[in-house]
């Protein structure tokens, strides 16, 4: 295509020209092998990996539609290698594969010999296979199934895994449809997934992953164990089970670190999976504790490495991940790819996407600049002190006073990380502090009068970033941080994505120092939300008119 | 010497001489050892034609199909009708193959009578046209009661009967019995119907089959299975422990009235997949932008940090491997892209003792030339160069590992190969991507004789290279590959560079001239920039991802970058504002802002030495003084002087100048370092179009020559004959011995040889030379009876006896018993041996044994080799 929205880079990233015509279809054609990495205002970029590939491979696509969708949207020429790099690199997925032999047990097949060969003088493959049963099988215990995938995907050579699943203890769970109905990608997300066996499903916050759980469960009818990032989100699955299923109140347990229920359907949370006690796990029997029929992961790419450990014991269970996206900070892509399954169905954007699943949010980054002491003082600072010094620099406090006095009417969170700083900031703003020594039912009572309207500010310490009661708020104003964390950005900005009732933006300051350490880690953060797609704009805090 | 006329149909010289000279000089393009050094005159000219290195060298580049009608000629007697050849071959197509054969002086005479020369006879001769030898050479290594078995089986045993039957005469008659079609059918019909199926398959060639069984020669009636039944009649022979073969008599007996078998006048087809044409030249066009980034890339590198080269010559595996990881490619294209500027004349060793390996001055030339020159400029030196970069990493004989721009990599025939392989994409219709194999066998057809591993291999390198440069594109040649292969394929002039750069240009994608900048600060350059864009855009961002788009990446150190070149901050928003579509984002506004504000803010330069005071006043006087003037003073800051000068002449001249200063140690001094680039001027290297030209115009003066010699030397020699003396017949210039000697041993002529052996004496003999091998002559000396060797540059000069001198008395080696038995002969033959022995009379007055079959060169008769 002459002028096509794509151009696909030699090394293996691709951008797509957003504003084109054809982006929609191009960005359709290229997603199930292709993951996102960067999405700009103009020029997203997609990178292909091998378990993008791999990804691909399992889901049905072969390496010509791959190299159909890159010629066919791509603005110039593919690069020849490329093309032959993609070929190979499919071509590895399902040469070996996991089977239930009737007579012989778990073994390891494959077609080509050379390939099973060449894995079996792997020193890491070695130790986890049985005897050789003939030219084409290896013998398998099953306790190493996963482990061995693990491995395999090491080297190079993903098996694919056929060896079918236990059923578990029978249960039963109908999806109560009335009033609403699966939504046709929920319906394909589940099909998939069954077809698989195992695997993830990919959908964007908001597309109703919990509803893909839940018909899933209702397919399989049976004992579910269900794993989530932290208790409210097992309430909320709970809350949604209690709607959409057959399922009662006695049948769905929680396992967290307040109560330790454990019912045909129980819904454990990752932080209870992972405490430990002197080097043990102390819940690891959970997993053993009924014979589940089907595991849930909740968030999969938040997955704690110590789960990962403990799934590749259960890999004849079947096992649903949920996840918004593939891409893990940690790099443990291909743990999940291996543990917990390929990626099984990926959302079409389009439908997705007009549902406004991203509350507009403006992000503004307030620039302060520093008296002549202040930055006397900064630059003899030590190393250590001098985030500290810029973080909390006195100049500061008139700005956050001025925004917060600009969205009077509205509830506004002033987020920081230093207590002395908050504290002032309280008494300058007049405003009630939570920090970690707050006690809970104090915290209890200021949030719920935050969120009555009662208090229109709240000044909150780092215990925002984990408190998972914490209301959310129009406006956020974020005076410190930890250093220049990404991911504490991310959640901090996620209080005040969720849409308003009244479809009003959210607005997300960051106020910094200018021309200290501290501009240097927002501009860390900064990237990275321009990345993610938030526009972000830079203010002089001169610019930010006092209202009175 | 007869007329003219005559001279022209009867030796390869005359036929020379009657050549027009662009016929000479094409024969000289085709085969330059001819021409070096110039021949004197024909006669010598011919003498090379015979040369056995020079023959083989010419054989090597013939096709499948001109050889076997090379071979055809061995099989048939010289000198041979065109007619009488298409009719042996089955196939008109011959007439185009004698056309290369005689530019090529393999064969000369015209139409009517066509010979080959014998050289070529003697190396294609063996076993021709995948026939076996003559059943006489076949059955050398028997012994007398094979072959009288052998007779009584074919049916000719009726001479056992007299007795001593010479071994001579019984494999005459035995030859014989088995060249007549019915005799053979017969003979081919006891042995059964599976014994004829091995035989039609060793008939359609090869004539040679590995069996277990190939020394059971049993009595026909005790022979069992086919191979034993078929030996016991001598329709095969065994020739070692595991080898049979098909005799000669016996191939073309069974052939029938096909006796060449089947030849193959057609090429192979090339196959493979048909890519869309623009898709083609769209990845062709991209591997060409590629490669030229890359050259630049490394070379840039190496300007500012040349590698030093090891001392064996080349680039060191860890400097090699750096430039690999640098260009982010994988190792085989590394090597590529280096020895391709190598070859380009890009790079090259600086002279004198401290060599390293840096650009040369063409590079900075060819960098401003336009990509598409550039891109020739590469190209063309890739398909020249003798270096093979895919040797790159491999391990000789002694384990150590080749390098990038060694010596080692040399391979004479490197270019030649590389373009045979693009020749062979030519030959395809457009778009069409031959697989390597289909390739492979459509050289194996042109150049049966050449093949090997390097080869092999150079197939392979040249599909990876080639699509690596932009001559191909996803496998199939692109437009500009096209006229690269178009331009070598034409008769002299190769393409020039500015044709192949024409070709080219159509094939880059327009260049774009807008950029997409972001809030995350890249800039994204959706097509190939404009190169003023580009490089002012190198200047103030970092590459993060190249391709066909290029995506930039604005930080802090790169800015800052572009405001120490000397860019000011409007110029750097001013360019960005122009090229930036949709503007620029505020992020980026402010991180430019921001490196502005800080930039600058420290001053830093030049001292040779400082002085200080706290009180300002006396600061004030020293620079105000008329007697400091020379000191070269500045006054930086109001109690900081600086001085031009080095601190103890600054010293010395305030002393002077009355003041009391005292020194201090060299701390804060300001050290300016400069990265230094390197370059060296490159050594010129020969264009296609050029040498071409060039040789042309070489080979025509060598046509002069050799006509100028050739007419003094025949002047001489009709002056001699008018004058009446009688010349001396010796031969005396190296190469006519050295023809005359190879002639004597094909037909077995005595000749009268001078040699000065090793003291220097100097002798004179009667020999009968028999091989001309490895710069030796192996003769049977008459009158020693024995055979010896003599070094061909001891031979002062031969002359044929033959006719001068009778053969009375003398007896060849090894055959002395049945020559005696021949002799006694005439007198009591009987039947079919009557003809062959009244042959055999009437060639001389005694046998000379057949100089076409090499059987005198086996171990057990040859004994007294000195």
């Amino acid at each position: 295509m002459a002028d096509g929205p794509l151009i696909v880079q030699s090394d293996k990233t691709m951008l797509l020209e957003v504003d084109h015509p054809l982006a929609t279809d191009a960005r359709a054609a290229i997603a199930p092998f292709a993951e996102l990495e960067r999405s700009p205002e103009h020029m997203h970029t997609y990178r292909i990996t091998p378990l993008a590939l791999w990804n691909a491979r399992a889901a049905g696509h072969d390496a010509e539609q791959v190299v159909d969708a890159l010629v066919r949207f791509s603005r110039y020429a593919v690069p020849h290698a490329l093309l032959v790099d993609i070929a190979d690199t499919m071509d590895r997925y399902g040469r070996l594969r996991l089977e239930n032999d009737p007579q012989r047990g778990l073994v390891l097949r494959t077609i080509d010999r050379a390939v099973l060969t060449e894995v079996i003088r792997s020193k890491k493959v070695l130790p986890l296979l049985g005897q050789r049963l003939d030219e084409d099988t290896v013998a398998v215990h099953p306790s190493e199934r996963g482990r061995l995938k693990q491995a395999l995907l090491k080297v190079g050579w993903p098996a694919e895994d056929c060896a079918g699943y236990v059923d578990g203890e029978a249960h039963p769970i109908e999806l109560r449809q009335d009033g609403w109905e699966l939504r046709g990608y929920q319906k394909g997300a589940v099909a998939g997934f069954w077809e698989g066996g195992s695997g993830v499903v990919v959908l964007p916050s908001g597309a109703g992953k919990t509803i893909v759980g839940a018909a899933a469960m209702a397919h399989a009818r049976t004992t579910t164990l269900i794993l989530v990032t932290n208790t409210v989100a097992g309430r909320q699955w709970r809350t949604e089970l209690l709607k959409r299923t057959s399922l009662t109140e006695d049948e769905i347990g929680e396992y967290s670190g307040e109560r330790k229920e454990i019912r045909p359907v129980t819904i454990a949370t990752y932080q209870v999976m992972t405490a430990r006690r002197k080097g043990e796990y102390l819940h690891l029997d959970l997993f053993g504790a009924r014979d589940w029929g089907l595991i849930v992961y909740d968030e999969v790419h938040l997955l704690p490495a110590p789960v990962f450990r403990m799934t590749a014991d259960i890999q004849s269970r079947r096992r649903l991940g949920l996840t918004a996206t593939l891409v893990r900070e940690d790099g443990r892509e291909g743990d999940v790819f291996s543990l917990i399954g390929p990626k099984r169905y990926d959302a079409p954007w389009r439908e997705i996407e007009a549902q406004g699943w991203i509350a507009p949010a403006e992000c503004t980054e307030v620039r302060v600049t520093l008296t002549e002491d202040e930055r006397m003082a900064y630059a003899v600072a030590e190393a250590e002190e001098r985030y500290r010094m810029c973080a909390t620099a006195y100049s500061k406090r008139a700005v956050v006073r001025r925004l917060v006095e600009r969205h009077a009417g509205d509830r506004v969170l002033v987020i920081g990380a230093y207590l002395d700083q908050l504290d002032q900031l309280g008494e300058l703003l007049n405003a009630p502090v939570i920090q970690g020594s707050t006690r809970n039912r104090e915290r209890e009572r200021l949030f719920e009068a935050f969120r009555s309207g009662e208090i229109m500010t709240l000044v909150v310490s780092k215990v925002a970033n984990v408190s998972i009661d914490l209301p959310e708020a129009g406006v956020a104003i974020q005076v410190s941080g930890t250093f220049g964390s990404r991911q504490e950005e991310a959640q901090r900005l996620g209080r005040v994505l969720r849409p308003k009732a009244d479809g009003r933006g959210a607005h997300f300051y960051t106020v910094v120092s200018r021309d200290t350490i501290d501009q240097e880690y927002a501009a860390h953060r900064q990237r990275f939300l321009a990345e993610q797609g938030y526009a972000y704009t830079i203010v002089d805090a001169d610019d930010i008119p006092d209202p009175a | 010497m007869s007329a003219d006329g005559a001279d022209v149909s009867s030796t390869a010289a005359g036929w020379l001489r009657g050549l027009s000279d662009d016929e000479l000089t094409r024969l000289f393009t085709l085969r330059p050892d001819l021409a070096t050094p110039p021949p004197p005159d024909f006669d010598v000219l011919a003498a090379r034609l015979e040369i056995r290195v020079s023959v083989t060298r010419a054989l090597e580049r013939l096709d499948t199909f001109t050889l076997e009608v090379c071979e055809a000629l061995t099989l048939l007697p010289a000198p041979v009708s065109i007619d009488d050849l298409c009719g042996f071959c089955g196939t008109a197509a011959v007439a185009a193959a004698l056309v290369t054969l005689r530019e090529r002086a393999l064969i000369w005479g015209d139409d009517s009578a066509i010979r080959l020369v014998a050289m070529a006879r003697d190396l294609l001769g063996e076993r021709p046209l995948g026939l076996g030898r003559p059943l006489r050479v076949c059955v050398a290594g028997h012994r007398h009661t094979h072959l009288a078995r052998l007779a009584l089986a074919v049916g000719v045993a009726s001479q056992r009967d007299r007795g001593g039957a010479g071994r001579g005469s019984l494999l005459d008659e035995l030859s014989a019995a088995l060249a007549a079609p019915d005799r053979v059918a017969a003979l081919v019909e006891e042995c059964g119907p599976r014994a004829r199926q091995l035989l039609d398959r060793l008939a359609a060639g090869p004539a040679l089959g590995h069996t277990g069984d190939a020394r059971r020669l049993l009595a026909a009636s005790d022979a069992h299975t086919p191979v034993e039944q078929l030996l016991a009649r001598g329709l095969l022979i065994g020739i070692d422990e595991t080898m049979v073969e098909l005799p000669r008599e016996v191939g073309l007996a069974l052939r029938g009235d096909r006796p060449g078998g089947v030849l193959h006048p057609e090429p192979p087809v090339l196959t493979g997949k048909t890519i869309d044409c623009v898709q083609v030249d769209g990845t062709a066009a991209l591997a060409a932008d590629t490669m030229i980034r890359l050259v630049t890339t490394l070379l840039e590198a190496w300007g500012t940090a040349p590698p030093t080269p090891l001392r064996t010559g080349g680039l060191s595996v860890r400097d090699f491997r750096t430039a690999a990881r640098l260009l982010d490619v994988a190792e085989p294209t590394a090597a590529l892209v280096i020895e391709t500027a190598y070859a380009a004349g890009l790079v090259d060793t600086a002279p004198g003792a401290d060599v390293m390996i840096m650009p040369t001055t063409a590079y900075d030339r060819w960098c401003v030339d336009t990509p598409a020159m550039r891109w020739a400029t590469l190209v063309e030196a890739w398909l020249c160069s003798p270096q093979v970069s895919g040797l790159v990493g491999e391990r000789d004989d002694k384990g150590r590992q080749l390098a990038a721009l060694s010596v080692e990599l040399r391979r004479q025939h490197a270019p030649e190969l590389r373009r045979l392989v693009l020749d062979a994409f030519a030959t395809v219709p457009v778009g069409l991507a031959p697989t390597a194999e289909s390739v492979r066998a459509l050289l194996a057809w042109r150049m049966p004789r050449r093949g090997g591993p390097l080869l092999d291999r150079m197939i392979d390198w040249t599909f990876t290279e080639a699509d690596l440069l932009g001559v191909t594109g996803r496998g199939a040649l692109s437009s500009a590959g096209r006229a690269l292969v178009r331009g070598e394929g034409k008769d002299g002039d190769g393409a020039s560079r500015s044709d192949l750069a024409a070709a080219l240009s159509p094939m880059l994608p327009e260049p774009v001239s807008e950029l997409l900048v972001q809030a995350d600060l890249t800039a994204v350059a959706p097509g190939p920039l404009v190169p003023e864009i580009a490089a002012e855009l190198t200047q103030m961002a970092d590459v993060e991802s190249a391709g066909a788009a290029t995506v930039f990446r604005f930080s802090e150190a790169s800015l800052r970058r572009a405001l120490d070149a000397g860019r000011v901050i409007e110029d750097i928003r001013d360019f960005l504002a122009r090229v930036a579509r949709g503007g620029i984002p505020q992020t980026l506004d402010y991180l430019i802002n921001d490196v502005a504000r800080r930039h600058g803010r420290l001053r830093a330069g030049p001292a040779m030495a400082y002085l200080r005071c706290d009180d300002t006043a006396v600061l004030a006087e020293v620079v105000a003084s008329r007697r400091t003037q020379t000191l070269g003073l500045r006054r930086v800051a109001p109690t900081v002087v600086i001085s031009a000068l080095p601190l103890p002449k600054l010293l010395e001249g305030l002393r002077a100048a009355g003041f009391a200063p005292v020194g201090e140690g060299p701390d804060g001094r300001v050290v300016l370092h400069r990265p230094e680039v390197h370059r060296t001027p490159g050594r010129p290297r020969p264009s296609s179009a050029e040498s071409v030209g060039v040789r042309n115009e070489q080979f025509r003066d060598v046509v002069r020559m050799v006509r100028r010699g050739d007419d003094s030397a025949r002047a001489a020699r009709a002056a001699s004959a008018a004058i009446g003396s009688v010349p001396d017949r010796m031969v005396r210039t190296a190469p006519l011995i050295l023809v005359t000697l190879q002639g004597a041993a094909r037909t077995g002529r005595r000749m009268l040889l001078g040699y000065v052996d090793q003291q220097g004496k100097s002798s004179e003999r009667i020999v009968r030379p028999m091989v001309v091998d490895g710069g030796w002559v192996t003769v049977w000396d008459e009158r020693a009876t024995t055979t010896r060797r003599f070094a061909l540059h001891r031979v002062t000069g031969v002359m044929d006896v033959e006719d001068v001198l009778p053969a009375a008395g003398f007896t060849d080696y090894g055959w002395a018993v049945e020559l005696s038995a021949a002799d006694t002969l005439p007198g009591v033959t009987e039947g079919g041996m009557a003809g062959a022995l009244a042959d055999a009379g009437t060639v001389g007055s005694m046998p000379v044994p057949d100089r076409q079959y090499p059987e005198f060169l086996d171990p057990e008769d040859v004994t007294d080799l000195s």
